[in-house]
This record gives structure tokens, sequence and C-alpha cells, in this order.
């Protein structure tokens, strides 16, 4: 019978992408848009210099 | 036999045909190969690899470098498509699917809701002569399946008209708008109280007859896209804040967006 062989079986697990590489990804350029909102059909995002209104704290 | 002067030719020759370079558009991006798609004039080339100064994005128009006949590389990002636009903008408007209008009163404390005649109808506040406390919420259906799958929205803006009313209220009158996340109230009496979720926001004011629109702000659109927002209410329990708002146009929500060509 012969000798037992250790298989090192260790694998390294590719890196997840940054938010950035994950947005470049889906089509978008990340320095242009401020979300992205994924559903099973559809992706769409909101523009980086989307016009954001004033929201007044409440008294 | 070697022919020392036709073989420097053709090895040239070889050399050209093998190195050319191409004008194409980046139709997919790869992130685990590290390589894109690039359509160029119909010709879909794959695998290609870009190095680290530049990051791609889907619709760059891009020169692209083929080495050794079968490796390609982007040269870089052209500044601007040559002969046509990257992107085309389009609007949609969204209205509401229906309201239901919430009220309670001095006598009937419990929350009632119905559907108004005008199916975007009712009144936000307290009625001084009634001590009646209204409020309109608003469903809409799903705002995705409205956008084109990849557009960048780029503006959404929400209108209110206020109607005359018997009380005619204050001059100006802000709408008191929150979001919420149901999808239906059943109508009745000793109902919930109107659904609200967050903070509050109030765009602006509005003159009796008035029509006006604001930017909705961008969390309320990005919870609103995701699903976690399912519409608004108009809900105040102030004197102050009492008007009637309706009719068409009233609560729509027009979307600009921008799309890749």
């Amino acid at each position: 019978m012969g000798d037992l062989v250790a298989i090192d079986r260790h694998v390294t697990p590719p890196a997840d992408p940054t938010p950035a590489e994950a947005i470049r990804a889906l089509g978008f350029d990340p320095d242009r848009v401020r979300a992205v909102v994924l559903t099973p059909t559809s992706v769409v995002a909101i523009a980086a210099d989307y016009p954001e209104p004033y929201i007044r704290p409440e008294a | 036999m070697p022919d020392p002067f036709l073989d420097p030719i053709l090895r040239r020759i070889d050399r050209a045909q093998r190195t050319t370079t191409r004008m194409g558009v980046i139709t997919d991006i790869d992130v685990d190969d590290a390589s894109l798609t690039v359509d160029c004039s119909g010709d879909i080339i794959t695998g290609v690899r870009w190095y680290d100064h530049y990051a791609p994005v889907v619709a760059d128009f891009i020169d692209i470098l083929c080495v050794g006949g079968s490796s390609w590389r982007v040269l870089g990002k052209l500044s601007k498509q040559l002969g046509a636009g990257s992107v085309t903008y389009g609007s949609v408007t969204v209205s509401p699917s229906h309201a239901e209008f919430v009220w309670r009163s001095a006598s009937a404390p419990e929350w009632s809701a119905y559907t108004y005649y005008d199916l975007r109808a009712g009144s936000q506040g307290r009625h001084p002569l009634y001590d009646n406390t209204g409020a309109i919420v608003y469903m809409f259906p799903a705002l995705p399946p409205a956008l084109p799958s990849g557009a960048t929205v780029t503006g959404a803006r929400i209108t209110f008209r206020r109607l005359p009313d018997s009380f005619t209220g204050l001059p100006l009158v802000e709408p008191v708008v929150w979001q919420h996340d149901v999808t239906v109230i059943p109508l009745g009496h000793d109902v919930d109280p109107p659904p609200t979720t967050g903070t509050v926001w109030r765009p602006g004011f509005l003159a009796v007859e008035q029509v006006a629109s604001w930017e909705l702000p961008s969390a309320w659109l990005t919870a609103w896209l995701a699903g976690t927002t399912k519409g608004i209410t108009l809900y105040t329990e102030t004197i102050a804040d009492y008007m009637v708002v309706g009719g068409g146009s009233n609560a729509d929500l027009l979307l600009s967006y921008s799309v890749p060509t």
C-alpha cells in the first residue's frame, strides 16, 4: 500500500469586485451616478448631478 | 529556399496584417475575465484587454489595437463618438394607479378609508370647521418597468394641484409628503392610521388652483425604484396645512433619463 498523499485543495477565491468595479460591470460610469438599483429584470441608475431638493428639518 | 530579397518584404506584410487598429463601442465588460466585448461596426470582438490607466465603461467609444493577429488591447477612449451621440434622452410620466382618502373626526375618532370620486383627490390637514383630519395615500405602479434597462435617471419631478374648497384655507399651503410601503388599504371604518415611513418632505407652497412640481429627493427615488417605497402619503394633523388637491396631473411623477445609444 502506498503512502497517503495529502492534497492541498486550498483555493484562493477571486477578490470581490469593488463597488466601482461592480457599477462599471453593470454598464455605468461610477463617477456619473450616485446610486444604482438592480431588480430581477432591469438596472437603472440615478445621475450624480441629480438636482437634490432641500429638505427642511421639521421644527 | 529562402529568398533574401522577398522574405523581409513578406515578413513586413505579415506583421502589418497582424497588427491593426479598429474603432468600436464597448458592449459588455466581463469583470471576472477582465475583458471587453467591442462592437466595431457590426464585427463583435471579444476578449479585449485594457491597461490599468483606463477604466472601461459600457458605451465608451474606443480605439483597439490587434497584437499578434489575435490579441486585442484598448489604445484609449475617444472624446466623442464620431457621427453619433453617445446617449439619447427621454422622459416618462408615471401616474398613481389610485388613491385612497383616509380621515377621522372628533365624533368618529377611528380612521376610515374610501376612494374619492376623483381618483387623485383628497385633503390633507385638519378642517377647521368640521374638525376632520384627512390624508391621501397614493399607490403607484412599480417604477423600473417604466424605464429602459440601463437608463440613468437625471430628474424625477412630482406634481401637485391644489383645488378650491368651501373652506379656502391659507393663501399658500405646502404639501406635507411622506413615503409609504403599502400596496392596498382596506376601505371602510376602523382602518389603520395613514401609512408613513421615513422623514417628512415639504417641497414648497401652492396657491389655490395652482399646479406645481418639485424634484423628488434622490433617496426617495432610490427607495421607490428599489420597491421599498410604494408611493406617497399627504398627511398632517395641522389646520394651517389644510388643503384639497386633485384633478388631472395631480401626483404625476415625471422621470427624465438618458440611455447609452
